[in-house]
């Protein structure tokens, strides 16, 4: 059915109904339920006692049903709680209690599925929920961030302590070379990025402060109804609403300190030490007279200790007529957080605003509206790349192992310190603080609801949304001369980006019981458009230290670059149907098709994602409960279902001219055919291979688990087997450059993930005493099943110390993806040992780069018959994807004191330490820390565990490493360490204050808090953190280049912090 | 039992109006959608001035950062023919400071990036026929056909030129065509593409044989040459002509052996073949030649040049603007689509003496100088401790205030003996007097810094050993001066910061110098000497007749009598010192991209053993050089590998049919 022909049948449905209106004599009555701890009870049945009349509470726990003038009493219940009969005449607020042999308390109970809510017992595909309570006071702006550790099969890293970026977040293991991030859903509106350019960053746009409930959605059949935007799982967000008519104002603060983990470079004695053993006759060899010499610490000099801090304040409520349930609800909040980086000039300020507003307007319409609002403002480490040219050089490092200590930052107060004649060492300060940066994103989000209670238990509700997403960039890079680096004039960066969404939501939901037979169905149509808009600009030559465009005589304005494009369309048309007999057996179909103009060509613009699951509540069979009374719950289900991905770049599918014939940084497109001042002929290129066949990307999923609650419901449990295989694999094939292209868009193969997620957990108290222990761990195994599309493995990854300084392996792909292999395993040349005297090397026979090792060089392993080791005897030897990864959650209480810790575990990785061979060995001129003294044959060495950093000949010329054995030049297994840890990943521990002492003061409650993050890691990995995600995201969606440590990484950190949750 | 007693009337209005409302913001799927930031081809081009900007493309590919924007001369030709040598490791072309050792490895960016640069020039040769054959179909009027015939030309002879390059550089090994094709059939060149690729099986295309690429590059040459008009004019006189196509193809029958043919068409060349401006080729007078490097922009500064852009000696050259205002860092400033430069001059840039007439200061990054040894193969046989700080005395005519004379000298100098010799080796031909075209003398020379600046920025400056030779006292390290900007620097804001002047890639000299090759390895030694004294001749400042060949005028003084007469290079040069032929290819183009090109096709052919044909060429060349920076290292040289360039492994990776040649498709020593 086209989309219009879909909408005319929708508005002429419920037009009809609404203008049938029949004529019958029943008093209604409403309230509100709420379960002991006055929480609202979603999806109980009420039910008039002695008729047919029922209904169920709605998200906000309230009912309007319409009885019998004679009916006396409602008969409320729900699963999880014990059946309560009330007076009529009581009805406005109702309390129900929980039973305790059920899931109830373990999770909230009720689960958002997207398009609606279930009860968390009748779920049958793989659902996780998170509670906002667990994660408000982490130190993170991001939601990915406080998921770490908590979800069985939700992979979070955190690398990077930048602030302002967000974690690396994987669902059930890597699947694709456009691996996307989990599909954000808040408050029923999906947050969808820009299709075309910068666009709000999804997971970064909301408070954790504002969270009522995390659901993630984890296998195909529950994150089908989201079809194409699913395969990275889907994170269902539900913010908090006012539930007291009493108004809460809620007030928290935290304030926390962060110390970077570092390298520590040779000092300048050690320094000239290190030159002596390996140039006995450079200059600087065994110089005495060195103490006049700068002693410059550049690692001291590029960090320091940050600092975070946030403040949150709330005031939430419910208003409306006395005796009856709440008419409106209210819900508003405002953030402030402030972070400094670790890394100088680097600091991000966030401001942000919440209001969440439900109106009855009558008995069965409703109105409601969410307003997000956020300005996050930030000095980057890195401006990205200046979109209208060359941009000055700037480092982005770990430790500046392209440094010296016998270099002085400043030769006098604000007078760069120029290098001596021959050495070309960038100065790290001089480029960092010549550039002052700032980007400022806004965004804001309205969205309004509709709801229509209609005849046949059906529901309509119709969602406008609108977000308005705006970046401003400003970068004014000083001019400044140190040593080999001379930026000759200053050059200011602008750049404004907009990019606009218009939502139409519709759907229209059944739900209904017939006697045992329990259906809620639901169709749905939702469309959604964007108009981005943007422009850079740069000039050159201006008034100093301004991002105020003030031209100086002769300065360069240009103009050089922008974007428009109104097209971004995806249409979606979805329908669910969940049946149950007897709440016993369920069955759950879905089905959606989505239509992306933009992405593929038009053939392949629709697809359709099928899903179907089904469960059974072994527990309530009365079989069951006779041969196991010890276990009170027990449910088994199993999925199918089909996702999609459309991750990609749009319009590979065309291809056109371009004014531009770029090479990597610079752009030359003109050409003169005459002297001086003929005009130039500006140069049209063709610049893509357009590939009108690429489609949708599609994953099919199994999953199989069972629920379970033993022990009186102390002990619960859920473990979940999944395999899905993902067909059609986009990828951006890099191809010859032969071809004068780089990349050709296509779907080339398959791969596989099979896995095994575990929740476990235990609650109980020892007198007052409170405990909750929660295991997650879950087993991923990704494996690339074919590439018959490339026909050759995919290379990626780099050691690079980037910036165009090449690097130790520079240029050597350090992963191998090829079929049969998980994705991205190291590759490269096996060690077998360290060649004890050079007539073992002689012995061997075998050489290696084209020469014969010598002692202390690193022995490569050469394939059969092969004498001379290269590159064409890399093999794998490594894998970064951990085989088991898990968390710990242990949560205390006693009297006012809690307790909460939270470990994060991986088993059974490798990682590339690429740090090595800079920290161990010597890249270029620069500097490395103390390990380099353990190298071989260095001073007075030996041979010894480390290979020789080069080879020091007769004379005193030093042979580098990259000329003669490559120990530390190419990559091979003697950097590839076990990168298994268990890590404190946070400790808070907070203390309530009693509320006798609190009411005098007006405050409903009180807690303080101290907590600690990344705290220690139990690790046998030889670098500062082995916590690693993908090393570049925009490569293959991060999926080939996992676990390498590199050289060019913001450090991790360590965060001590204290807070204070005030509530009045 | 249904009740619908609820639907009020105020429940409805609320309901019409949700749905009106919420109805309005929905859109219409699209029929079709366009990628915004490109032009569609399915409307391109339309115009000749559009199918003009097409064919640009591949002219202006030859500034970019890939070849001569970057990486050409600076990485792949200057270091590995050592006429440079890099400072240090931290050179940017060569990172890993491999080049100069000629042993580079596939990972290497330079090696990779040149790859790149050469076939997307390929590439848009490729696109143009592809656009030719477009706007022919489509959109073609009356009178366009004779530039569509010319534009073909274009296509084909720069598509042509790209492959010569490539196969010069990666191709295995350089064939003798004059062999029957199976006694090279293994021999393996570069990868063919005579289309765009549209599909992804088009885009796999296996190492040609070098024959196949030479056969491809002599049919495109043959076709261009009768596609190619005579000559342009007006604003169009740097388009190629059927005389550069027909003088590149006889450099593509030299370097492939064929000398009859080689012979037939260079000679056509020399006696009929006229320059861009439509004048008959001839040599330019040594006064114009030894200017054609350097045109400066503002008169009356250093030795005045004039402009000798696209002039009787040329056949095909790359117009570099200095225009001032459209400076930059060479191609990398900040609006690069208004340079018409390279980068050259930006890494080769030369160094003179800063305000405090003792520091050496760059003009731009001076990473790169002329390696001594080329002193020594010019002639030049001072000794260099005679340079060394401790040689070095007070200047007498020292005046710090001198500055308005418009010269100002350094506190110390080179000994009176040291300036009376080098005066010598300059003025009286005791050094080769290319010498002098191609670098700059510390000390003896001048540059100047800047144009714009204050006016007591403005005088000349001697220029001082290469800023950044890592012990000053252990080189001369003079700087380059072919292409250079000698009278401004490129650090100054907004003056022409920019290449010295235009690029010849094909011109009459080295036309003679093929001639004379084919002559020689044909038995007519007579004629061949005679070629090779016209352009050693003209060194020498011998008055013209430049344009007559065969011509009976001697110059006893200075003529190489015989084909193995002793050159200016020292005895010890076992490749040059009695070689004029290789001599004077090395003197009269050096630094202009050519020499690595003899040095392996005389040192890497399959077939030729005699004459300069010599498998050890190479690695005498590396003998000759000694230690070479960054390490300070000798030649890695290496014959089973080092004439031909890896093929890149990004190449390999990506390409199958590549990557299942034999050896992975990767050259022999690989």
């Amino acid at each position: 059915m086209s989309k219009k022909r879909f909408l005319k049948a929708i508005m002429l449905f419920v037009m009809v109904l609404s203008l049938q209106v029949a004529h019958a004599q029943l008093k209604t009555v409403t309230g509100i339920i709420k379960d002991d701890k006055g929480q609202p009870v979603v999806g109980a049945t009420v039910k008039a006692e002695g008729s047919t009349e029922a209904t169920k509470t709605a998200d906000d726990g309230s009912f309007s049903i319409g009885v019998q003038p004679t009916t006396t009493s409602l008969v409320i219940s729900s699963v999880g709680f014990a059946e309560t009969t009330v007076s009529v005449d009581n009805a406005s607020t109702i309390t129900i209690k929980h039973k305790d042999t059920e899931l109830a308390d373990v999770t909230v109970n009720t689960v958002n599925i997207g398009y609606g809510t279930q009860r968390r017992r009748d779920v049958t595909g793989s659902i996780a929920s998170v509670s906002g309570k667990d994660i408000k006071d982490l130190p993170t702006t991001n939601v990915a961030a406080a998921l770490e550790a908590r979800v069985a099969g939700v992979d979070v890293t955190t690398s990077t302590a930048e602030p302002g970026t967000t974690s690396q977040i994987t669902i059930r293991g890597v699947s694709s070379l456009f691996q996307p991030n989990p599909l954000y859903v808040i408050d029923g509106v999906i947050q969808r990025s820009n299709p075309v350019g910068t666009g709000p960053d999804a997971g970064s746009n909301i408070n954790p402060a504002d969270i009522a409930s995390i659901d993630v959605l984890k296998d195909a059949a529950a994150t089908a109804i989201y079809g194409a935007s699913a395969a990275g799982g889907v994170i269902i967000i539900t913010t908090k609403k006012g539930l007291d008519r009493k108004p809460v104002i809620n007030l928290s603060t935290r304030y926390g300190v962060t110390k970077p983990l570092l390298y520590k470079l040779l000092d300048r004695d050690d320094f000239i030490k290190l030159q002596s053993d390996i140039a006995p006759n450079s200059p600087l060899a065994h110089n005495t007279e060195t103490d006049t010499l700068p002693n410059t610490d550049w690692v001291k000099a590029m960090y320091r200790n940050g600092i975070e801090q946030n403040y949150n304040l709330s005031l939430s409520g419910a208003a409306g007529p006395l005796g009856v349930a709440p008419t409106a609800n209210y819900y508003m909040s405002g953030v402030y957080n402030k972070q400094t980086g670790v890394f100088i000039q680097n600091s991000s300020e966030l401001f942000g605003f919440k209001l969440n507003t439900d109106y009855k307007v009558t008995n069965r319409v409703k109105v409601g509206e969410t307003l997000d609002a956020y300005q996050r403002s930030t000095t980057p480490v890195d401006y990205a790349v200046d979109p209208t040219g060359g941009s000055a050089p700037a480092p982005r490092l770990n430790a500046p192992f392209l440094t010296q200590p016998i270099l002085a930052i400043y030769q006098s107060p604000g007078v760069f310190a120029t290098d001596p004649a021959g050495l070309s060492i960038p100065n790290p300060i001089a480029q960092i603080v010549t550039k002052n940066r700032n980007i400022t994103q806004s965004n804001i989000q309205a969205n309004v609801y509709g709801e229509v209670k209609l005849p046949l238990a059906l529901t309509f509700r119709a969602t406008l949304g609108y977000t308005i997403f705006n970046e401003q960039g400003n970068s004014y890079e000083a001019p400044y001369v140190a040593g080999s680096e001379n930026i000759g004039f200053a050059k200011l960066l602008k750049d404004m980006v907009s990019y606009k969404s218009l939502l139409n939501a519709y759907t229209l939901a059944h739900d209904k019981s017939y006697g045992n037979n329990n259906i809620n169905a639901m169709i749905g149509y939702e469309q959604y458009q964007g108009i981005y808009n943007a422009i850079y600009t740069s000039e050159t030559g201006v008034y100093p230290a301004s991002f105020s465009y003030v031209p100086l005589t002769g300065a360069i304005s240009n103009i050089a670059n922008g974007g428009y494009d109104p097209q971004p369309l995806v249409e979606s048309e979805f329908g669910r149907i969940n049946y149950n007999y007897n709440t016993r057996y369920f069955l759950s179909a879905s089905v959606r098709r989505d239509a992306d103009y933009i992405k593929f060509g038009p053939n392949n613009q629709a697809a359709v994602f099928p899903a179907a699951s089904a469960g059974w509540i072994m527990s309530d069979e009365p079989f069951f409960k006779k041969a196991l009374p010890k276990v009170n719950f027990l449910k088994l289900r199993g999925s199918y279902g089909s996702i999609g991905n459309s991750n990609i770049p749009p319009y590979r599918f065309l291809a056109g001219f371009s004014p531009s014939n770029p090479t990597p940084t610079a752009i030359s497109n003109i050409a003169s055919f005459a002297p001086n001042s003929a005009t130039p002929v500006t140069g049209f290129s063709q610049t893509s291979i357009a590939n009108p066949n690429i489609k949708w990307e599609t994953t099919n999923e199994v999953n199989i688990g069972i629920d379970g609650e033993l022990l009186h419901s102390k002990f619960f449990f859920t473990v979940e087997w999944y395999n899905k295989t993902t067909h059609n694999l986009l990828y951006d094939l890099p191809i010859p450059t032969s071809t004068g292209f780089n990349n050709f868009f296509d779907n080339i193969g398959t791969s596989n993930n099979k896995g095994v997620d575990i929740l476990l957990g235990y609650k109980d108290h020892i007198k007052e005493l409170n405990y909750n222990v929660t295991f997650t761990g879950s087993f991923n195994k990704n494996k690339v099943i074919d590439l018959d599309g490339v026909g050759h493995p995919i290379r990626d990854g780099n050691n690079d110390y980037g910036q165009g300084y090449g690097g130790m392996m520079a240029n050597d792909p350090l992963t191998y993806t090829a079929p049969g292999g998980s994705f991205g395993q190291f590759y490269g040349l096996k060690v077998l040992g360290i060649y004890k005297t050079d007539q073992q090397a002689i012995d061997r026979g075998i050489t290696q780069f084209g020469k014969t090792p010598h002692a202390g060089d690193l022995i490569y392993y050469a394939k059969a018959g092969h004498t001379n080791v290269t590159a064409l005897d890399d093999t794998i030897i490594g894998n970064p994807y951990p085989k088991f990864t898990y968390g710990l959650n242990i949560n205390l209480h006693w009297k006012g004191f809690d307790l909460a810790v939270l470990f994060h575990g991986v088993q059974g990785v490798d990682i590339f330490n690429g740090v090595k061979p800079y920290s161990e060995g010597l890249f270029l001129q620069g500097n490395t820390t103390s390990k380099v003294f353990g190298a071989s044959n260095l001073g007075t060495n030996g041979v010894t565990s480390q290979p020789e950093i080069g080879q020091t000949g007769p004379g005193g010329s030093f042979t580098p490493d990259n000329q003669a054995n490559n120990n530390y030049s190419h990559a091979n297994s003697y950097f590839v360490e076990n990168g298994s840890y268990f890590k404190l990943q946070n400790l808070q521990i907070g203390y309530s204050f009693s509320n006798k002492l609190l009411n005098k003061v007006s405050i409903r409650s009180a807690r303080l808090f101290v907590m600690g993050n990344n705290l220690f890691t139990i690790t046998k990995y030889t670098g500062l953190d082995p916590e690693l995600g993908s090393q570049d995201l925009t490569t293959n969606g991060g999926t080939t280049n996992r676990g390498i440590d590199g050289p060019y990484k913001y450090p991790s950190v360590r965060t001590y912090s204290v807070g204070l949750d005030l509530s009045f | 039992m249904l009740d619908f007693k609820f639907i009020t009337m105020r429940t409805k209005i609320v309901l019409m109006a949700v749905i009106i409302l919420f109805m309005v913001g929905c859109k219409k799927p699209p029929t079709t959608v366009q990628d915004l930031s490109l032009v569609s081809g399915a409307v391109y081009p339309s115009t000749i001035d559009q199918l003009t900007s097409i064919v640009a493309t591949g002219y202006a590919n030859y500034r970019s950062e890939n070849l001569n924007g970057f990486q050409l001369l600076t990485s792949a030709f200057a270091c590995s023919e050592h006429i440079a040598d890099e400072t240090g490791p931290m050179n940017v072309g060569d990172p890993s400071g491999k080049a100069p050792y000629n042993n580079a490895s596939p990972t290497d960016a330079w090696i990779t990036n040149i790859w790149a640069g050469f076939y997307l020039g390929v590439t848009d040769a490729n696109n143009t026929l592809t656009a030719e054959s477009f706007y022919e179909k489509n959109h073609a009027v009356a009178g366009d056909s004779a530039m569509l015939k010319a534009i073909r030309g274009e296509a084909l002879f720069l598509r042509a030129y790209y492959y010569f390059q490539l196969e010069c550089f990666y191709g295995e090994k350089y064939i003798d065509m004059k062999q029957p094709a199976s006694s090279d059939a293994n021999i393996l060149g570069v990868p063919i593409y005579t289309q765009t690729p549209s599909t992804l099986a088009q885009t796999q295309s296996p190492r040609a044989t070098a024959r196949q690429v030479w056969s491809l590059i002599i049919s495109d040459l043959n076709n261009a040459k009768t596609l190619l008009p005579n000559s342009w004019s007006g604003d169009n006189i740097g388009r190629v002509t059927s005389w550069s196509a027909k003088g590149l193809l006889g450099k593509a029958y030299v370097f492939t052996q064929n000398w009859d043919s080689a012979k037939t068409v260079l000679n056509d060349v020399i006696l009929n073949g006229n320059g861009p401006r439509g004048l008959p080729l001839q040599l330019m007078p040594f006064n114009i030649y030894k200017q054609a490097f350097n045109s400066n922009v503002y008169p009356g500064v250093l030795n005045a040049n004039t402009d000798q852009k696209f002039n009787q000696e040329s056949l095909f050259e790359i117009e570099v603007d200095r225009v001032p205002g459209n400076g930059g860092y060479g191609i990398f400033g900040n609006a690069p689509n208004l340079y018409l430069t390279t980068s050259i001059g930006l890494f080769w840039s030369p160094s003179g003496f800063g305000d405090d007439h003792v520091s050496p200061e760059v003009m731009g990054y001076s990473d790169l100088y002329v390696h001594d040894r080329n002193l020594l193969r010019f002639g030049f046989t001072v000794p260099l401790d005679s340079v060394s700080v401790s040689a070095l005395v007070p200047n007498q005519n020292y005046n710090p205030n001198s500055k308005d004379s418009g010269y100002i000298s350094t506190t110390f100098v080179p000994s009176a003996w040291y300036q009376h010799v080098s005066d010598s080796f300059r003025n009286s031909n005791g050094a080769d007097p290319r010498l002098y075209v191609c670098a700059l003398e510390p000390y003896m020379d001048t540059v100047m810094f800047s144009q714009t600046g204050p006016a007591s920025d403005r005088y000349k400056r001697p220029v001082s050993k290469c800023f950044n030779v890592p012990v000053p006292d252990s080189y001369h390290g003079w700087s380059f001066k072919k292409y250079q900007t000698l009278d401004a620097s490129l650090n100054e804001g907004t003056v022409e910061q920019c290449d010295g002047a235009n690029y010849y890639l094909l011109r009459l000299a080295d036309i003679y110098l093929l001639y004379a090759e084919a002559c020689m390895n044909t038995g007519d030694q007579a004629t061949a000497l005679s070629y090779i004294n016209m352009v050693h001749r003209r060194a020498y400042g011998q008055a013209a007749p430049y344009t007559t060949p065969n011509n009976n005028l001697t110059d006893p003084a200075h003529d190489y009598q015989t084909l193995t007469d002793a050159t200016k290079a020292d005895p010890s040069d076992v490749n040059l010192a009695h070689n004029p032929l290789a001599y004077e290819r090395y003197a009269e183009l050096f630094a202009e991209g050519h020499w690595w090109f003899d040095v392996c096709r005389w040192g890497n052919s399959t077939t030729g053993t005699s004459g300069n044909y010599n498998t050890d060429f190479g690695k005498n060349e590396g003998t000759y050089y000694g230690n070479l920076l960054p390490n300070n290292l000798p030649s890695q040289w290496n014959n089973v590998s080092s004439y031909s360039y890896p093929i890149p492994s990004t190449e390999i990776n990506s390409n199958d049919l590549v990557s299942a040649q034999p050896n992975g498709g990767q050259n022999p020593g690989y």
